[in-house]
């Protein structure tokens, strides 16, 4: 019964996948044996593990062995990983069917997946527009019915922002909760592995699966084992909303909030607005990090380790730079240029000293909100999705409208978006963030959101 | 002209595993390109692991040998050291803040000390790289500028390496486990860096003849330039390296997949404890002690457990402290010698040596028999495979059962040693009409025969005493 | 702060990336935009505590225990060099 499912889910990719443009590769043949063997067990009477059937898709950013890890880069276009992710594990061995890997911006650096180094991702809501990214391959696969979960990295938003605009559910767990063993880097004291799925209820489900400590990742310290993570809670949290979230957000979007907010009361939520001005700096704050830490991550890509480039390299300095220059993307470069700059001798107190400060500063204001209240609850984008070819180039106001999703990465905290109202073909995200590790309040009011979307 | 140097020294530490990651340290034994994995071949997506545990407590002793002032209860970064090298797999070094500052060694003062990763190998000529070594733990040991010569910095380093090894802290069974940056300058004149040298041995060299050269420059009234050079141990000259007009900005940041990690005075007072008494300390003492000669407490204190070994023994099994220490020292070393071996590598514990030394010093054993035990302990085909992998493998076999197997544990049947020498004597009736004629030495031939027959169990004065007897 | 279009071919320079003159004229617009914009940071936390380190989470030590991982796993990682010799990687043969 798996074996018919995956390949009328193989069928429906193979027809319709050329129109959306989520899978930078179909494992046709390995989900088919995986689900055969998943059949054969089930028919042997033997147990099944929790992800047992589940067509899974996964950004092309994370590792399984044998597969091709482009990263949505022409660096990487012939690389195998030799190995698999600590996440890929995790799915194997509770029998999660991995059907293929998702398009993504190129090393995540984009939130509209018109950045991969391959094609643009659509949005199966409408494939005139955008699904947002980075993981909008990911979020496009599961929005398009051709996986149940899919697993995202979110830095900055990539997991919110696509699951916001192709009307899904994704969760950006809280730092360090799930092991980034596999995951290519982005920016590592911020970037956090995430499914996305059509309910709280699977993400849930994927989250409890992967979750837990991995030697591999110190990040994952303070995590328990996995199976030992708590991911419920029952009651009502009480909910904080920043007025800040508000500010400079789509009116519609605006509406779709307050209703939901007004709906929440009425259920006898306790919602209490309250303003956390650092906000104001979150956007700068958080790329001055990410380029700084991006470039040191993007070093090792020289050309000499990662698969053939189509090029002889005779010299280390200008052949390895004229490599690096023709097969990374702009955007990619004007991160690795700009976090060059920021950390040189001469400018590293001026700018990533400074950064380093206020962030501490804008993840304890944060952290005092949470203290008292049980979530934080704000739209997840400030705008609708936006025509493929439409978005500005200006990398500020690109960068801006990240606004809202850039705060729980400063902070480690987990966040998710969930589908709430309608606005013409799109269902706008409604942001749900945690304490660390209170991801069992952020899932309990996603499920709520849920319910009253229904209604 | 005055001298100024400063050093800093790189030296692998003796530990199992590498750094972050737990692929064997063994390099050089191994196949080039298979001690490697996603962690320490720079993979995307493969991620520190916690620190070697071993590497950091050897880092602890060693600033505590070198008196250094530990960074108590502060967090120790590791930072990324950012250039572009194919033998660095990911373009940058993990290396980590001061573990301890402000020390000294033989009158010179020791500036900080702290950890870092070993990259992995680049032959520039050839272009090959090998990633085995690749995140093997070094300390970084940085000198004050203190040395005044090529001497000073012999005979620092001389006792820095007598520390290390009497500690069993660095890596001996590689080759290549040092290397050492030497900054030397004239009083008054710009600072040049000679880069990676490869021995200790080397520094002396290097600097001699950089110094001979800086002199020879500021005499010829041709101003020294700030630089970096490479010391060619061939033709033992430093050579200039060509130089990027961009400098090096290693942009340091701390590493974000690396928690901080702080020492408590509990780990200090460890690592000084273990440390406490230095092998100098120590060779003074046995000498006084036990009465033994300064040379020969000086090679006793090559290792630690050498040492260690020797003072057990002389109390447990109330050895003669002078006549052990002749043979430790002397037919002991010379086997460990001959193979490279130190004596904690080497399979041999100090049980084994106490047996043995019993055996020959009570007369069970002659001192070719003793030799024969070592070599067939030393030599069996399981250690010498063990020490072609670079592992480490404890003999099971005690000496009196090798002697055994062997056939060499003194023949206490004198019935045997007279018959075996009636033989000779019927054998070589030429040799004894010689020794009758006046030819002394060939008693030396009969003497000879017995002893192939009686398979070095036998001790040759008793043989000689025995035949002079019968033709004498 | 002035950003001229030699300090972005200098950044270029350290981080290995050439680049186009097209690309400097950009990016030397965009970067005075960008950190003109950014330098708002200094407005919270000046001087204050720098924060590199989320989880809080003291580092620990783990025992020296070499794991020899399956041959396959360093026979994958070999495949990929872009050029070898055996198991060796050929790297290019000048600093340049």
């Amino acid at each position: 019964m798996h074996h018919e499912r995956i390949a009328r889910l193989l069928e429906k990719i193979r027809r319709e996948d050329g129109r959306i443009g989520a899978f930078i590769e179909v494992y046709e043949k390995e989900a088919l044996a995986k689900a055969q063997e998943l059949d054969r067990k089930a028919k042997e009477g033997k147990p099944l593990g929790r992800l047992a059937g589940k067509a899974i898709a996964i950004k092309n950013i994370i590792a399984a062995r044998g597969k091709r890890l482009t990263a949505g880069s022409k660096m990487l276009e012939n690389y195998i990983a030799p190995y698999d992710a600590a996440v890929v594990e995790r799915i194997n061995a509770e029998d999660g069917i991995i059907i293929g890997s998702a398009n993504m911006d190129e090393f995540a650096c984009g939130s509209d997946n018109t950045h991969s180094a391959y094609f643009a991702t659509r949005n199966p809501l409408d494939p005139e527009y955008v699904p947002g990214g980075s993981s909008g391959g990911s979020a496009a696969a599961v929005a398009a019915g051709f996986a149940d979960i899919a697993l995202g990295s979110d830095t900055g938003g990539s997991i919110r922002c696509p699951a916001s605009f192709c009307g899904i559910t994704g969760i950006k767990p809280t730092y360090g909760l799930v092991s980034r063993y596999g995951l290519s880097d982005m920016a590592m004291s911020l970037d956090q592995i995430g499914p996305l799925a059509n309910s709280a209820k699977d993400a849930k489900l994927m989250l409890s699966a992967i979750a837990g400590r991995d030697a591999r990742d110190q990040a994952t310290g303070g995590t328990p084992e996995n199976g030992k993570v708590a991911l419920d809670f029952s009651g009502k949290p009480t909910i904080a909303v920043a007025k800040e979230f508000l500010e400079g957000c789509d009116e519609r979007i605006a509406k779709e909030f307050h209703r939901l907010s007004d709906s929440l009361g009425a259920e006898g939520y306790q919602i209490s607005e309250v303003s956390i001005p650092s906000l104001k700096h979150a956007i700068p704050i958080y790329y001055l990090t990410v380029f700084a830490e991006f470039s040191s991550a993007m070093q090792k890509f020289d050309g000499l380790r990662y698969g053939k480039t189509g090029r002889e390299l005779e010299n280390l300095t200008e052949d390895v730079g004229e490599l690096r220059g023709s097969k990374l993307g702009l955007e990619v470069k004007r991160r690795i240029l700009l976090g060059t700059f920021i950390t040189t001798k001469e400018y590293h107190d001026a700018w990533y000293g400074k950064t380093l400060s206020a962030r501490a500063v804008i993840k304890r204001d944060i952290e005092a909100v949470l203290g008292k209240y049980g979530v934080l609850l704000g739209p997840t984008m400030s705008t609708l999705p936006w025509k493929i070819g439409q978005k500005m180039e200006n990398p500020l106001e690109m960068y801006l409208a990240d606004i809202l999703t850039v705060p729980a990465n400063l902070a480690g905290i987990p966040a998710a978006s969930v589908p709430f109202g309608k606005i013409g073909k799109f269902r706008p995200g409604m942001q749900v963030l945690g304490s660390r590790y209170g991801e069992g309040k952020v899932f309990a009011l996603m499920e709520e959101i849920e319910r009253l979307d229904r209604k | 002209m005055k001298t100024i140097i400063g050093l800093e020294i790189h030296v692998q530490l003796n530990t199992k595993a590498k750094l972050f990651c737990e692929c064997p340290t063994n390099y050089g034994h191994a196949e080039a390109n298979s001690n490697i994995c996603p962690i320490c071949a720079g993979q995307p997506g493969g991620k520190p692991m916690q620190m070697n545990g071993e590497a950091i407590s050897h880092v602890l002793k060693i600033a505590s040998m070198l008196k250094a002032k530990p960074e108590l209860d502060k967090d120790v970064f590791v930072q990324r050291k950012h250039y572009f090298y194919p033998d660095l797999p990911s373009g940058y070094q993990r290396t980590s803040k001061p573990v301890a500052k402000d020390g000294k060694l033989n009158g010179i003062g020791i500036w900080e000390v702290h950890f870092e990763e070993d990259p992995g190998r680049y032959e520039l000529k050839k272009g090959f790289v090998d990633y085995n070594r690749s995140g093997v733990p070094l300390v970084e040991i940085v000198t004050a500028p203190d040395m005044r010569s090529p001497e000073d910095a012999r005979e620092f380093l001389g006792k820095l390496e007598q520390y290390l090894r009497y500690f069993n802290v660095i890596n001996e069974t590689e080759v290549g486990t040092m290397r050492i940056d030497a900054n030397i300058s004239q009083e008054g004149s710009a600072r040049v860096e000679i880069k990676n040298i490869n021995s200790f041995s080397n520094v002396y060299d290097a600097l001699s003849f950089e110094i001979k050269r800086q002199r020879t420059q500021i005499e010829q009234g041709v101003k020294i330039v700030q630089e970096t050079r490479h010391f060619d141990e061939n033709s033992g000259i430093t050579v200039r390296l060509r130089k990027k007009e961009t400098a090096d900005d290693y942009r340091y940041v701390p590493d974000p997949d690396i928690s901080p990690i702080s020492f408590s005075a509990a780990q200090w007072k460890a690592a000084a404890d273990a440390v406490a008494e230095l092998p100098d300390a120590r060779a003074a003492r046995l000498a006084s002690q036990y009465g033994i000669t300064p040379a020969d407490a000086g090679v006793i204190v090559i290792e630690k457990e050498f040492a260690d070994a020797y003072e057990r023994l002389v109390k447990e099994r109330k050895f003669d402290a002078q006549k052990f220490a002749n043979w430790m020292r002397g037919p002991l070393r010379k086997q460990l010698n001959y193979r490279n071996l130190l004596f904690r590598n080497s399979g041999l514990t100090a049980k084994h040596a106490g047996e043995l030394y019993e055996m020959f010093s009570t007369g069970q054993v002659t001192d070719k028999a003793a030799d024969q035990i070592l070599i067939g302990m030393l030599d069996t085909d399981i250690l010498i495979k063990a020490r072609e992998s670079g592992a480490y493998v404890e003999l099971r076999d005690t000496p009196r059962n090798v002697a055994n197997d062997l056939g060499l544990l003194k023949s206490s049947d004198s019935g045997a040693l007279k018959a075996a020498c009636e033989q000779a004597v019927k054998e070589n009736q030429k040799a004894v009409s010689d020794y009758k004629a006046g030819n002394a030495k060939s008693i030396f031939f009969l003497v000879g025969k017995v002893m192939q027959k009686t398979k070095g169990t036998a001790d040759a004065r008793e043989i000689e005493e025995t035949i002079r007897e019968m033709i004498g | 702060m002035e950003i001229s279009k030699d300090l972005v071919r200098k950044m270029g320079e350290l981080s290995r990336v050439k680049l186009s003159e097209a690309e400097l004229a950009r990016l030397e617009k965009e970067f005075a935009e960008l950190f003109g914009h950014f330098s708002s940071i200094e407005k919270i936390g000046a001087g204050g505590e720098r924060l590199f380190y989320v989880t809080g989470v003291q580092g620990s030590l783990r025992p020296d225990e070499p794991r020899p991982k399956a041959r396959g796993d360093a026979d994958a990682i070999v495949e990929n060099f872009a050029q070898k010799d055996g198991r060796l990687m050929v790297a290019p043969k000048s600093l340049d």
